[in-house]
């Protein structure tokens, strides 16, 4: 029983840590409009900047901890702001949050990734151990920010258990939705669309110990702030939005690094008059990729992927027999994944309704469609260059790179919704 | 008057939605089932004891043999291994002892030359020791 009330208070944890800087954002005029999930949202990037920056250094991690949890209370009382908490909505998300976490407190095993790598990693940084360590542990090369959380608040509990430092997974994914969803403004509409898209892309495998919810749940954060109107008035809100949110996907898998070069691409289409914008952030995100692989070298000495490109392989795949075979099997296979996770089909129906009922703006609709192309060539090339037996890593991970994928797609559904609930107060 | 009506029917969608919730996320079956295991029993019931991961077989050992060394553990099965999970960078790896996992006296024969066996778990989980 003291499993389960703590489990409660580690949600209330969760809400207080990543509140921290709810007040400073606010003081910024124009975040006025942003709902309390969206604040949550900036403030999960803003933590997991932080918890880049402090992985790199030898820091005591339960004083700032603690630090960083007395001073979010402290503005939490003396702004009284937790008296936003005290709604129906609040009380769904803490439902759905607390059902979540019993969840995987229950089935509390690794799984295959869980166990052969990240786990590792993970206890290293739970005896204090750095970056400059990872060479003794199986697959060095593979980003550390996620191992890294997940030690930070497995230290940091008071049940030492090994699950509770990985509970921030289902945290942010809900946040990331609740904020996504909240665009829709009828309350009761909310809360249903929250639901079915948390119930249809829960996956309780994922939640041990794979890193693809993070994935996912930055990349919805990141589709949030993709819709913003007004781009002018939005221009800093987005801009460090998505320079975060990429920087965190960096660190997080080796494939996000492409998964964010794409977003940064449809983002670009999307801001193609604002030329400033353009500049501004194409240059940092050049330099925060070579900043991310000096670090690697400092730290790792090399800078790697899970497999090395082989042109030669390549080559000698290059003949009629085996490209109509991979494209059978991938497609295949990357049909069977768009029903394994029903919400990503949903969400191509949606684009295409989005087009036809001019639904959304045109730049969006082109950046959206050319980060899809993107990834989709992105994954014919990842398959057709494996070392791997093909059959193999095509009904192991397809899946699960669609799920990761699909964090950018969700938003045209809720456009529809929040479209037809402004339009004809449906609902 | 209209305005209570809908405010009521609010509430009740919420409550349908939170009894949805609850329910298609076990969540009553997981609150029962938590409170009745603790959390190594329901790492054993998980891992297995010397079947899976053999977390509870694994467990065992190491608080009786390894205490400043890592375990090295091979699991016969289609498992990943489970000493991740015991691992900590500040031990030696064990270079004397092996837990063997899924494995049967065949395999042992096959794979090790001149080892004792140390321990041994219904034919299939073992604690060997080099000889030398």
């Amino acid at each position: 029983m003291i499993e389960i009330l703590y489990l409660n208070l580690q949600f209330l944890i969760f809400i207080v840590y990543f509140n921290t800087y709810t007040q400073l954002i606010r003081s910024i005029k124009i975040t006025k409009f942003l709902s309390i999930y969206d604040l949550i949202s900036i403030n999960i990037l803003i933590q997991f900047i932080i918890f880049l920056i402090i992985s790199f250094f030898k820091i005591n991690i339960e004083l700032f901890f603690y630090f960083n949890l007395i001073i979010s209370l402290f503005f939490i009382f003396k702004f009284n702001f937790y008296k936003e908490y005290l709604n129906l909505s609040s009380l769904i998300f803490y439902i759905i949050g607390i059902t979540i976490f019993l969840s995987i407190a229950r089935f509390n095993d690794l799984g295959w990734d869980g166990l052969a790598h990240w786990i590792y990693k993970v206890n290293l940084f739970n005896v204090g151990g750095s970056l400059h360590d990872f060479d003794s542990l199986p697959f060095p090369s593979y980003p550390h920010l996620g191992s890294f959380i997940w030690s930070f608040f497995w230290k940091n509990s008071v049940l030492d258990y090994e699950y509770i430092g990985r509970l921030f997974i289902p945290f942010i994914y809900i946040v990331s939705i609740f904020a996504l969803c909240r665009r829709v403004k009828n309350n009761n509409l909310f809360y249903l669309l929250s639901f079915l898209i948390i119930f249809f892309n829960y996956d309780l495998f994922l939640f041990s110990g794979y890193q693809e919810y993070i994935c996912f749940s930055i990349i919805l954060i990141m589709s949030r702030f993709y819709i913003l109107g007004d781009v002018k008035k939005n221009f800093y809100l987005i801009f460090f939005v998505f320079i975060m949110g990429s920087t965190i996907l960096i660190w997080t898998k080796d494939e996000s690094l492409f998964f964010s070069i794409f977003i940064s691409i449809a983002l670009l289409i999307k801001m193609f008059r604002n030329k400033k914008f353009i500049y501004i952030y194409s240059i940092l995100f050049f330099l925060i990729i070579t900043l991310s692989y000096f670090i690697e070298i400092y730290f790792k000495g090399s800078f790697d992927f899970q497999s090395e490109f082989d042109l030669n392989l390549v080559l000698s795949r290059i003949n009629f027999e085996y490209i109509f075979n991979f494209i059978y099997k991938f497609n295949y296979h990357f049909v069977v994944a768009l029903f394994k996770y029903p919400l990503s089909l949903v969400s191509i129906i949606s684009i295409y309704i989005c087009i036809k009922k001019n639904i959304l703006d045109k730049s969006l609709i082109n950046g959206l469609i050319v980060y899809l192309v993107l990834n989709y060539l992105f994954l014919n090339i990842v398959y057709f260059s494996t070392p791997y037996s093909l059959e193999e890593m095509l009904a192991n991970s397809t899946d699960r790179l669609i799920f990761q994928i699909s964090g950018f797609i969700i938003f045209p559904l809720i456009e529809i919704f929040s479209f037809y609930n402004k339009k004809f107060n449906y609902f | 008057m209209k305005k209570n009506k809908k405010k009521y029917l609010d509430h009740f969608l919420v409550f349908v939605l939170i009894v949805f919730a609850s329910h298609s996320f076990s969540l009553f079956e997981n609150i029962y089932f938590i409170s009745k295991n603790n959390y190594n029993k329901r790492n054993i019931i998980n891992y297995g004891y010397c079947n899976k991961e053999g977390f509870g077989f694994v467990y065992e050992i190491k608080k009786k043999y390894f205490y400043q060394e890592n375990i090295q553990v091979i699991n016969y099965g289609n498992y990943p291994t489970i000493s991740g999970l015991f691992y900590n960078p500040n031990k030696l790896n064990s270079k004397e002892k092996v837990i063997l996992i899924n494995s049967n006296f065949q395999n042992i024969e096959r794979d090790f030359t001149n080892i004792k066996i140390l321990e041994n778990f219904e034919n299939k989980c073992f604690l060997i020791s080099y000889n030398d």
